[in-house]
């Protein structure tokens, strides 16, 4: 299966294309708004777009300048959202048989083939349910199956596990990868770890565009916008590419290590983790350190941790040593933290492709 | 004390007078029904003849609510286009209309110099003064409750289920059969009852557009008005008769109503 889609939606503001390749799963990051679901519902067929053309293994899904349109039922093309939404008044086994039944197979058949599905996301007990019995994580498992015994050609899964409570979603997110392993899958979410447990390559919209695209680990490793950045947890800088690390626009020059090779004086993006950076109220006496002044602009308590954000950079410090430094709102601070931490690559204006 | 009830003293009152206004007229009612009489006055041929006939009239009616008013409901609720406001103000006109002005509507519709009623009656089909009249009658009057009561339901489960459906391969029309009507079944139900009692207290529209001939036009409630002058036993018993029929019928669609998925559980 291969899917090629370019679609605008104006009064969303949405105007994107990009390809999904056989058996690849893609994650779609973004902030709210930025026209995920718009994305997600235009694949399907729930919604139409003002102009635009995709199409599946060859077969047009729409092409406005065609005037043609497939109706979501033809498409091959199941989606699975937050909430399971699985029929109310039909059992487990008639949820996940409505696919297969749909398609023509006959009522024995279809609970038969149900019966794999729901054996297949280890539910198989649960066949004579209500969905009104079945817990949050037990209906989602169920949604997987209905959605994988339509036999699609492409999934969707829109945030599939953020209604689930925290202590379900791992199970669900092992089955998840099991299912998609061999699969072509679009999932958007807003959590990192979905991203790097099921996704071959990512989108980051923003505004209804594409921002950011690339294999998980590089975009996310590697951000280059600061909304991937506050993803992956890490504090992005930006400037120009010197020899031993980055001129920051503040003219403050970083020691680090290059990732990827930028030559010297062309745009560079850096990162480093909070957890790695210092924080002190007069300047470090260690001169291998990067320094950076700074002022407290917030301060977020992480569990054991207290995470320190000023504007260029971020800090995790104990919370005992963010009373002994009396941190608070408009504090001026020094940061520090070694050359080995900053990681130094291309930034957004270098298009990965182009990096190697 | 069941926790803080909040009502104030002289709302209580007030509500308590405005049920009484309800209660008592039923209570006179049924203090003066001849109970000696009571089964000869509603098992004479009249009474029994006005009977089946409202029985009759009233399913037929109800039917033709469901086999329209369903799709007028699904187009009310989900299609959009323009004059969308304006047809379903039309659809629920029946309800605020005097009947006696449906039935003249309806006469110079189906009359014998009706609209169509003329193009009929080339074909031979006469409608005014016979049966289908009554049933036509009752339905005008009918339709807007069942319109009126899916289309909410249909609101309120919304399109989710639907559009899960059709990303699962399921067609318009099977996502109808396998998704949309199932979940409105409990308001679909409860609309077909209530229309089928307003079929069956139908009057004004009934007399001007049927007349009230025995046997062929004359329902239970012209049978009652009739016997009012003659014979006020009969007259009271008859009443007494769709007292029960109408409470069985609001119990029973207040019981559909309240059941079903549209009250809670269904986002999961």
């Amino acid at each position: 299966m291969t899917l090629s889609f370019d679609a605008r939606v104006a009064d969303r503001g949405f105007d994107l294309s990009f390809d999904v390749a056989p058996g690849e799963t893609v994650a779609v990051l973004g902030p709210n708004g930025a026209g995920k679901s718009t994305l997600l519902n235009l694949v399907a067929g729930l919604v139409r777009p003002d102009a635009g053309r995709a199409t599946l293994d060859g077969e047009v899904l729409f092409d406005t300048a065609a005037g043609a349109f497939a109706a979501p039922h033809i498409r091959g093309i199941s989606m699975l959202a937050q909430d399971a939404l699985l029929f109310p008044h039909l059992s487990v086994l008639e949820n996940v048989a409505f696919g297969p039944r749909s398609a023509g197979v006959r009522a024995s058949a279809a609970r038969s083939a149900a019966r794999d599905w729901l054996a297949e996301v280890d539910a198989l007990d649960l066949a004579d349910r209500r969905p009104a019995q079945l817990s949050g994580g037990q209906a989602q498992r169920i949604a997987v199956a209905r959605a994988l015994a339509s036999e699609p050609r492409l999934l969707l899964l829109d945030e599939p596990m953020a209604a689930l409570d925290v202590s379900v979603a791992p199970a669900i997110r092992r089955m998840l990868r099991r299912v998609l392993e061999d699969r072509a899958a679009i999932v958007v979410t807003h959590d990192i770890l979905d991203a790097f447990t099921l996704a071959d390559r990512v989108l980051v919209l923003a505004d209804g565009a594409i921002v950011d695209e690339g294999a998980t680990r590089e975009v996310l490793e590697r951000p280059r916008i600061r909304f991937t950045a506050g993803l992956a947890g890490l504090s992005l800088l930006t400037g120009v590419r010197t020899a031993s690390g980055l001129l920051g626009g503040d003219g403050v020059e970083l020691r680090g290590v290059a990732v990827e090779p930028v030559s010297v004086g062309a745009p560079a993006a850096a990162s480093v983790r909070p957890s790695a950076v210092e924080v002190s109220l007069t300047a470090p006496a260690d001169g291998t350190l990067n320094r950076l002044r700074g002022t407290v602009r917030d301060l977020e308590p992480r569990g054991d941790l207290v995470r320190v954000r000023a504007e260029a950079l971020s800090a995790d410090v104990t919370p005992a040593r963010a009373a002994e430094l009396d941190l608070a709102d408009g504090t001026p601070v020094w940061f520090a933290f070694p050359p080995g931490a900053l990681s130094v690559y291309g930034d957004v204006s270098t298009p990965p492709s182009l990096v190697e | 004390m069941a926790g803080f009830g909040g009502i104030p003293r002289w709302v209580a009152a007030l509500a308590a007078l405005g049920a009484l206004f309800v209660v008592l007229p039923l209570a006179a009612m049924i203090a003066r029904v001849n109970w000696a009489e009571f089964v000869p006055l509603i098992t004479s041929e009249s009474s029994v003849a006005a009977l089946l006939l409202s029985l009759r009239t009233s399913l037929a009616a109800t039917a033709l609510c469901v086999v329209f008013g369903v799709p007028m409901a699904l187009v009310l609720a989900r299609a959009r286009f323009r004059g969308q406001k304006v047809l379903r103000a039309l659809v629920l006109l029946p309800l605020v209309l005097p009947p006696v002005v449906g039935g003249i509507a309806l006469l110079y519709t189906f009359g014998r110099r009706g609209l169509i009623g003329q193009s009929l009656e080339v074909l031979g089909v006469t409608i005014a003064f016979s049966t289908t009249a009554v049933v036509l009658a009752q339905t005008f009057v009918a339709l807007p409750f069942l319109v009126l009561s899916l289309e909410g339901a249909l609101r309120t489960v919304g399109t989710r289920y639907e559009a899960v459906g059709a990303t699962l391969g399921a067609g318009p029309t099977t996502v109808l059969r396998r998704i949309t009507l199932p979940l409105v079944f409990p308001a679909l139900l409860s609309g077909a009852v209530l229309s089928f009692a307003r079929a069956l207290g139908e009057f004004g529209a009934t007399l001007t557009f049927a007349g009230s001939l025995q046997g062929t036009t004359r329902t239970l409630p012209l049978e009652i008005y009739l016997q009012r002058e003659t014979s006020p036993d009969t007259a009271v018993a008859l009443s007494l008769v769709l007292v029960v029929v109408a409470v069985i019928v609001v119990g029973f669609a207040h019981q559909a109503g309240s059941s079903g998925y549209l009250r809670g559980g269904a986002s999961r």
